[in-house]
């Protein structure tokens, strides 16, 4: 990993470009400036892996477990096919 | 094409139903292509079978049934990836998972798999500063939805 020390104001440009800025650093907060492509995403890592934890437990779903929900969610069609009635 | 699934056997699958994700299902990047399956056609859900790796499938559902009013920013990332020119032809679908109690299923409505049917391609989002999470109870919110459609119908 490449470290690297900036002091607040001062910025890291990533390719060509993206910007990373040190906007303020307070408290044991590092508060960052992102400039980057609209089209590239940036996410705190902490909802990235929560999604991702979730998707692996997800995956694990068998048939028969499924299966062993239907009675209770017969019936929940897609409100979409129903004319869309709103709560 | 025929597609060996580890839940379902071997299955013939219609080349042109093939959803394409260019960078896979979070957590999964290898995973790119993906075909839907019917369940049980009474209930709200649907599999969704890799084809790249036999024996990872997810289960999906559509989130309006839990939350009428869902919706999902499509921002730029989105919009370049799947390359979405028209906004009506864009679906959503989220992954749902089953705890020990079929009533605790829950679905994922922070991280919802937005699908061009324009061009089959699809991309799982992430929603930051969203109201939703990855764990809403499915059959309590679809309960209270119904609760307050009679009241209205008072």
């Amino acid at each position: 990993m490449l470290i690297l020390t900036r002091r607040e104001g001062q910025s890291i440009i990533i390719g060509d470009d993206i910007k990373i800025t040190v906007v303020d650093v307070k408290g044991g907060n590092v508060r960052l400036g992102i400039e980057a492509p609209l089209e590239t995403a940036v996410h705190r890592q902490e909802v990235h892996e929560k999604i991702q934890f979730e998707n692996r437990l997800a995956a694990s779903l068998t048939p028969e477990s499924l299966s062993a929900a239907d009675g209770i969610f017969k019936g929940f069609k897609h409100k979409r096919d129903e004319g869309g009635q709103k709560c | 094409m025929l597609i060996n699934t580890t839940r379902f056997g071997q299955i013939e699958v219609n080349e042109e139903r093939v959803i394409f994700m260019p960078k896979g299902i979070i957590g999964f990047p290898g995973a790119k292509r993906f075909i839907i399956l019917d369940h049980d056609g009474q209930t709200p859900f649907k599999w969704y079978q890799s084809l790249d790796e036999p024996s990872l499938a997810f289960v999906l559902i559509d989130p309006l049934i839990i939350r009428p009013d869902y919706s999902v920013d499509l921002s730029d990332d989105i919009l370049f990836e799947i390359e979405i020119k028209d906004r009506s032809k864009v679906v959503v679908a989220v992954i749902v998972t089953v705890r020990e109690n079929p009533e605790d299923i829950t679905a994922n409505l922070q991280g919802p798999i937005v699908f061009n049917l324009n061009n089959r391609r699809a991309k799982q989002v992430v929603l930051v500063n969203s109201e939703y999470c990855t764990r809403h109870y499915v059959l309590a919110e679809i309960r209270a939805c119904q609760q307050k459609l009679a009241l209205c119908n008072q």
